[in-house]
């Protein structure tokens, strides 16, 4: 049996991914970047606040990862969120999905971004440019 | 006994606070909570059909019967991603 790695955080720190060699036995690998857009709702933003309920996001997030591994057959998962402020043109997530076959990577990806959006408990605050601006001035 | 509830995103701006503590009888359940603070704080009530609710890192049905100082989140659907 290949060891599976899975990684699962809450961060306030910027989305990176490491470049350790992935688990052998993976075949493909599909990496999804979410990023904070310039709108919202037709309005420009400076970024997104994103609040989270910390415990129970840490625990749901591994339920969803854990489901996913089980479901999907995969050998490594990578999941980190984004809490705090996170300006325009950051992620605010990543998922990184291996599997020996491309069709169980592509699927997993795109099942565990739609399961954490209704399962895991994080808001998102848009900050407008203004408050950022006002913010910033001396006092 | 006492229940500890925490709010979140708008619903705290809702409920003009994080935190409450509110005390309830014995056997209590969370539909029974949600009447009590819907009197209390009457905003809260026009969020009813979409309030989702935790008990310590787990979702609960408004069924979900109370324990002493258990900790209750009410929360808007998530939007994480």
């Amino acid at each position: 049996m290949a060891t599976t790695v899975c990684d699962v955080r809450l961060t306030d720190a910027p989305l990176a991914l490491s470049t350790e060699i992935p688990p052998a036995e993976t075949g493909a690998i599909v990496d999804f970047w979410g990023v904070v857009r310039a709108t919202e709702n037709g309005t420009a933003i400076a970024g997104i606040e994103y609040e989270a309920h910390h415990a129970m996001a840490k625990h749901q997030l591994r339920r969803v990862a854990d489901e996913c591994l089980q479901e999907f057959e995969l050998n490594q998962l990578i999941v980190h969120h984004r809490t705090g402020f996170v300006a325009v043109g950051e992620a605010s997530l990543l998922v990184r999905v291996g599997s020996r076959h491309r069709a169980a990577a592509f699927r997993a990806s795109a099942w565990i971004v739609d399961e954490l959006k209704t399962r895991v408990p994080i808001w998102k605050h848009p900050v407008a440019i203004r408050a950022v601006a006002s913010a910033a001035l001396p006092q | 006994m006492k229940i500890r509830v925490q709010f979140f995103s708008h619903l705290k701006e809702i409920a003009r606070t994080a935190e409450l503590e509110i005390d309830l009888p014995d056997g209590a359940t969370v539909s029974d909570l949600l009447t009590l603070l819907y009197t209390q704080r009457p905003g809260l009530r026009e969020w009813d059909g979409s309030i989702l609710i935790g008990a310590g890192v787990e979702f609960v049905a408004r069924d979900h019967v109370l324990l002493p100082n258990e900790e209750i989140s009410l929360m808007p659907p998530v939007q994480g991603g």
